[in-house]
């Protein structure tokens, strides 16, 4: 028989020899840096814990941060919560806070978050949830794209294959790279250890973002809600069982609804939005939110805040020139922590001195809610008069876009 | 347990191996022995619902399923020709068919009889079992084989291992007893370990960068587009829009199901087992007739053994034989899932074979040339892509949420967008973006490789990678070209670049098409 070469055994040992050599060095330097909180070991070297870069897997960065010491409170929602709410400001005082909020996050992957902090933090007193108007009256769930389903956020999905993957894997090896890299440069992160995205956010002018992003975005938006506005089942599903999972658990719930710019407002009713106060959300909210208090009734009590109007804070005028920062706004839908902090000061009952600030935001409930709508319907008004020009520079660019194509069909469902 | 995770390529392959290389040291059979218990076990792996404790009723019913087939087509073999012998048969046959129609298809009869009658109230939620498509046709084939006379005394571990081998388990290649089972038998895989090793590893990263790579990176595209269409989102995709959308689901559902297909021959290879091949360049088909000999071969082989023929294929006149080309066809496409709009994917195949095979008559009795080759390969595939339309848009009507009406809506706006019936836009304005333009531009140019490259089976051709059914002529052994695999340092740098390509990718979540069928 004629033997068979050398060759064959050298390419299949020198294949297989890389690989496990690759996976070798992965599992080390992942364990050692533990770039996404989640592959701690009794080697991992704390000092890279505040160069650690979250941002290209931030669900299961999140998700590790979570379970990585025993927080007493944590804020919960969307980039608006990640960018916004600073849990080291010193009103804090010695609470652990952490801040773990994640881009596009919907109510179902905030849902699900908090029922990881419920199984992984036995010390958890307070979650703050922010919920974004617009998740409960859409369908839409960027959690695929997101990462949500490689984090431990998933529940249904193969952990043992997560686990595996977060020590070998090269999105962990990527991070460990770009932590070395940033440790090494003195580069700040975008996310602190606790959470905040504090670094990093933009570098373009806001009149710029919300020109190129903010209306558009509010523009398909107003485009998708004429065609249909309609509660999503699934996610009133999850903001309810987010709602009783605290009750039941014993830890106090603040419920709040984060602001937008009034230019991102404003393109609602000037495109003829079927809601365009988003009475339906807000009108769901509260109304949720009591009837599961009511099977709870020695829980802490469920508050629910709403920043989401045309409150001088919220129609800041947007700066001329493109070197000069707003006070407040990122864009039309990110608020910096100065407005942040006016929102934390404003749920916890800390001290305000400016009294434009201090009048920031409204508890609603379903009590006072038709006077929160004519409220919000009034600052609508007042700003078209008080701020024409920025009123008119959203005219400006909605025009650049085109209208509905499709039919609107009879879906809109009045609000409970 | 995919292909494409750290837990099959770093934990079970490996120790499959090392059990197989230690157990057939032996005994060759202690070595398939072995298989058969990794194969339960990767079958097992599988939990349907992980809220549940894991539970046996799917391992017992393909262990039930193979037991029954082999003692009957045992009893079928030592009593053809008699009726007691036909009775099994039929029964077989019967029961495979009612448990596959039982897992697949109740769904969607307790759907239309909701629709209708109002009967019953909740439509069960019967979870489709891993596989079942695949290892009951296998099965049906071992049956009617065993009544034609043309199988052996197997034994039962062969069996066993014949329909349960990992490899081929979850989505095929359809394996034939008549290609597997002799295989079993041999023992040269001893002295080919490291051909087998090294070829099996190199088609194995061929397959793994298909599907992680070009695959996984062309679904967002496809699916947003889709998603589109089928959502009330204010708009209908643009007719672009909707080409790309179309024709990237054609690029992705290729390079996902030949991806695996070169996983499963490469993972088979290791243990010196050559699987049947399963694609050979299908985009590259000159007319529909030729597509179908190109993709999913074992499929189509199967279905013109047990289906076409027996119907009375071409021996019945050509009225006859296009009736039977549709049946088998629809009956092809209802086999991929069941919904009304893998029925219209499999009806418009079988319409575009009856135009084929008539324009085939119509030219030999007219003496009309054929089409020049390229033109032919670009009909071809447009035809092909306006099918894959009805079945990308299936996928909305599979499960307990899934709604026949979204599949059937998602698929006309398509069709009136590539069509131009809402009109000739190229992309949308910005506040209308699902995908960026030069991402699709890039997943649709993918389909240019598909034209130019050789296939797997054409780069590994020197160490006959796959069984071939079809008898490709450039498949065969033939003239060395100095672009096939070998051993050699640039191809061990080439396998090596890939590595590093699929590591960089492969932390993605990831699904294969093929699995849900």
């Amino acid at each position: 028989m004629k033997p068979v070469p050398r060759s064959f055994r050298r390419h299949a040992l020198g294949l297989l020899g890389t690989f496990a050599g690759i996976m070798l060095l992965f599992t080390f330097v992942n364990t050692w840096i533990n770039p996404l909180w989640v592959t701690p070991a009794p080697w991992t070297n704390e000092a890279f814990a505040e160069h650690r870069q979250i941002y290209r897997s931030l669900r299961t960065a999140k998700a590790g941060l979570a379970r990585s010491i025993p927080w007493e409170v944590a804020m919960l929602g969307s980039s608006r919560v990640a960018i916004g709410l600073d849990p080291a400001i010193p009103q804090w005082g010695d609470t652990k806070v952490v801040n773990l909020g994640m881009s596009a996050a919907s109510i179902n992957e905030n849902a699900a978050m908090v029922d990881f902090l419920i199984k992984n933090d036995p010390a958890l007193k307070q979650i703050i949830l922010g919920i974004d108007l617009t998740d409960l009256t859409s369908e839409s769930d960027l959690s695929r794209g997101a990462g949500f389903y490689e984090s431990p956020l998933n529940e249904h999905g193969d952990a043992f294959e997560r686990e595996i993957r977060y020590h070998v894997g090269f999105s962990t090896a990527e991070a460990s790279y770009k932590t070395v890299k940033a440790r090494s440069s003195g580069v700040v992160p975008p996310y602190t250890t606790k959470g905040h995205w504090a670094h990093h956010r933009s570098v373009d002018p806001v009149r710029v973002i919300l020109e190129r992003d903010s209306v558009p975005f509010a523009v398909r938006y107003v485009r998708k809600r004429k065609v249909e506005l309609a509660l999503s089942e699934s996610k009133l599903e999850s903001f309810r069982k987010a709602i009783r999972s605290c009750l039941e658990h014993n830890i106090k719930l603040t419920l709040f609804i984060p602001p937008n710019h009034a230019v991102y407002l404003s393109v609602f009713p000037l495109d003829h939005d079927p809601d365009p106060y988003f009475m339906l959300d807000r009108r769901t909210i509260v109304k949720v939110a009591e009837e599961e208090q009511k099977n709870f009734p020695n829980a802490p009590q469920v508050v629910v805040w709403d920043f989401n109007d045309y409150h001088p804070l919220n129609c800041e005028p947007i700066p001329e020139k493109p070197e000069t920062p707003a006070k407040y706004w990122v864009d039309g839908t990110h608020s910096l922590e100065t407005l942040g902090n006016v929102i934390l000061s404003r749920i916890n009952g800390w001290p305000l001195d400016d009294p434009t600030e201090a009048s920031y935001g409204q508890i609603i409930t379903t009590k006072n809610i038709d006077a929160r709508e004519e409220f919000i319907q009034k600052g609508y008004e007042r700003y078209q008069v008080e701020q024409p020009e920025d009123w008119q520079f959203t005219k400006n660019i909605m025009k650049e876009f085109s209208p509905t194509d499709r039919e609107p069909v009879e879906t809109f469902e009045p609000a409970p | 347990m995919i292909f494409n995770s750290y837990t099959y390529l770093l934990l079970f392959l490996p120790i499959a191996l090392l059990g197989f290389s230690i157990a057939s040291r032996i005994k060759l059979r202690a070595g398939f022995t072995w298989l058969v218990l990794c194969s339960l076990f990767y079958y097992g792996w599988w939990n349907p619902d992980p809220n549940q404790p894991w539970r046996p009723w799917y391992v017992l019913l393909i262990l039930g399923s193979c037991c029954g087939n082999f003692l009957s087509g045992n009893f079928i073999a030592r009593h053809r020709e008699t009726p007691r012998g036909k009775w099994v048969l039929v029964a077989g046959v019967g029961l495979n068919l009612i448990l596959l129609g039982y897992f697949k298809y109740t769904g969607f009869v307790a759907n239309i009889l909701q629709h209708f009658t109002e009967w019953p109230s909740t439509v069960p939620n019967v979870v489709l079992a891993l596989g079942i498509s695949f290892f009951t046709f296998q099965q049906i084939a071992y049956l009617v084989d065993a009544w034609r006379g043309e199988t052996e005394e197997y034994h039962f571990t062969d069996y066993l291992l014949f329909v349960s081998f990992w490899p081929q388990l979850i989505a095929g290649p359809i394996v034939h007893h008549k290609e597997m089972l002799p295989q079993f038998k041999r023992e040269t895989w001893k002295n080919h370990r490291w051909v087998d090793a090294s070829a099996g590893l190199s088609i194995l990263l061929i397959g793994l960068f298909k599907k992680v790579v070009i695959a996984d990176n062309a679904a967002p595209i496809a699916s947003s587009i889709f998603n589109l269409a089928a959502a009330t989102d204010g708009r209908d995709p643009t007719m672009v829009e909707a080409w790309a959308g179309a024709i990237a689901y054609a690029v992705q559902i290729y390079f996902d199901f030949s991806g695996y297909t070169d996983m499963a021959i490469g993972s088979a290879r290791f243990f010196g087992i050559r699987l049947p091949l399963n694609f050979h360049s299908p985009y590259k088909a000159t007319s529909v007739v030729d597509f179908w000999r190109r993709w999913h071969i074992t499929l189509s082989r199967f279905l013109r053994d047990y289906l076409y023929i027996p119907l009375g294929g071409n021996r019945r006149g050509k009225s006859r034989r296009y009736f039977n080309l549709l049946i088998t066809m629809i009956l092809g496409g209802f086999w991929h899932g069941a919904g009304f709009t893998y029925l219209l994917w499999g009806l418009l195949h079988g319409l575009y074979l009856c135009a084929n095979n008539a324009w085939f008559f119509f030219r030999k009795k007219h003496n009309i040339p054929a089409l020049p080759k390229p033109l032919a390969i670009g009909l071809t595939f447009i035809f092909v892509v306006i099918a894959w339309v009805p079945f990308r848009a299936g996928t909305f009507e599979l499960g307990t949420n899934g709604s026949p009406m979204k599949a059937i809506e998602t698929t006309r706006t398509m069709f009136a967008s590539m069509f131009g019936f809402n009109g000739f836009t190229i992309w949308p304005d910005r506040s209308g973006y699902v995908v960026k333009d030069s991402h699709a531009m890039r997943a649709c140019l993918v389909v240019i490789f598909c034209w130019i490259l050789p296939n797997t089976q054409q780069f590994m051709r020197r160490y006959q990678p796959a069984i071939d059914p079809s008898n490709f002529e450039d498949y065969k052994l033939g003239p060395r070209r100095w672009w096939q695999w070998r051993p050699t340092t640039p191809w061990f740098v080439f396998n090596l670049l890939m590595m590093f390509v699929i590591i960089h990718q492969f932390d993605k979540l990831s699904e294969f098409i093929y699995f849900q069928f």
